[in-house]
């Protein structure tokens, strides 16, 4: 059974002849569910185990990068991660999306179509201190040290940005020297300051002398020190055959 | 993976790892695969696999490698399994020893060079100080 998850921002008028289309589709596709407003719900992870308790399995966040890491985090949380090996996490954006630029989902008609094809990887979720990101985090570099795996440290006087990567974004998988799978147990640090740096790590910790912050998939932004690794969760994703990934 | 010190930059999609210019490494740097410096850094180097050290790079370490392309400054130690490439910006204040090896004409080598065999045995030990050569030297 299909639980498609919509954000508060589709309630605005502006959005109502896209959801239109994409409910029209997915109808014609005979992908029809159960649809839940994050609006209405005071408890997000209450109603969506709900759900899951009802018989739910393919879920099918409806909104944008910020909904798809709400609900990401929601099915990480301890009483719903029980389940997720049987559930399907699909996203349909309504904007442009980096995450789902990433899974090979390049609009919103498309992810209808990659819904009912139902094309399926298992991805690993990273974890920085005790949250969680699928795709990236990133940095600036400027006086923060770099820790790779307890054996060596590195830093740079340059202001660029550093990344610590999982599944790359689409943009930036266009940048790195080549592809990365996620699920490989590896997480990978990029840096692009007067040429490349890419180094692959199990564990990667930032400090810094000054406050300073990691922002982990475009949307939640964490104090460091910061130690990142891979976790031992994973999600089943939908994804296009297109995706940046291995 | 490393056939000649111009063909080696090509080879940035099969590193496994990369040191840009712009970074400093402190620590052991015991890298997964193929590794490419051309940053600053001081510890030790450790791969089973290909290192290039490019020309801008300075590297204070003991390096050991399966096979190595340096252009650039090394301090400390090189031991390298099969062929060492020693490209004409290249500088190695240290003992050397490896299987087989290139030297080109400019290159530097300031210490105690000596020969491998297959089973790792080192022979014909020599010294060598401030070489400037042109001649490829093999086993």
């Amino acid at each position: 059974m299909h639980l498609y998850i919509y954000d508060d921002f589709l309630e605005k008028s502006k959005y109502s002849k896209t959801i239109n289309k994409i409910e029209t589709r997915i109808t014609d596709l005979g992908l029809n569910g159960k649809i839940i407003r994050l609006n209405n719900l005071n408890n997000v992870e209450g109603a969506i185990w709900g759900e899951i308790k009802r018989g739910a399995r393919t879920l099918v966040v409806v909104g944008n990068d910020s909904t798809f890491n709400k609900i990401l985090k929601t099915l990480l949380a301890k009483e719903v991660s029980f389940f997720l090996g049987d559930i399907f996490l699909a996203y349909i954006p309504i904007e442009s999306s980096q995450i789902a630029l990433s899974l090979g989902i390049h609009s919103h008609s498309d992810a209808c179509n990659i819904l009912l094809a139902r094309r399926n990887e298992n991805i690993k979720v990273a974890k920085a201190n005790d949250s969680y990101f699928l795709s990236q985090a990133h940095t600036l570099l400027k006086d923060v040290l770099i820790d790779i795996d307890g054996n060596y440290k590195l830093n740079s006087d340059d202001k660029s940005t550093a990344y610590i990567i999982n599944m790359p974004s689409f943009e930036l998988a266009k940048m790195l020297p080549k592809k990365i799978d996620p699920r490989d147990n590896y997480l990978h640090l990029y840096i692009n300051s007067r040429g490349i740096s890419f180094i692959p790590a199990k564990k990667i910790t930032l400090s810094s002398v000054d406050k300073n912050y990691i922002t982990l998939d475009n949307s939640n932004k964490i104090e460091l020190p910061c130690s990142l690794s891979m976790s031992d969760k994973e999600v089943k994703l939908i994804v296009g055959k297109n995706r940046v990934f291995i | 993976m490393f056939g000649n010190k111009d063909k080696s930059f090509e080879n940035i999609k099969d590193a496994e790892t990369v040191i840009g210019p712009s970074i400093k490494v402190k620590g052991n740097f015991h890298g997964k695969g193929s590794i490419i410096i051309d940053g600053y850094l001081e510890g030790s180097i450790k791969t089973d696999s290909s290192l290039l050290i490019g020309e801008k790079a300075k590297v204070k370490a003991n390096v050991k490698a399966k096979e190595a392309v340096i252009n650039g400054t090394v301090d400390g130690n090189v031991n390298i399994d099969k062929s060492l490439s020693l490209g004409k910006t290249a500088s190695v204040k240290g003992d050397v020893v490896c299987l087989e090896i290139s030297i080109e004409k400019g290159a530097k080598i300031n210490g105690n060079f000596a020969m491998h065999s297959e089973n790792g045995e080192e022979k014909n030990k020599k010294q060598a100080v401030a070489t400037n050569t042109d001649k490829n030297i093999s086993k």
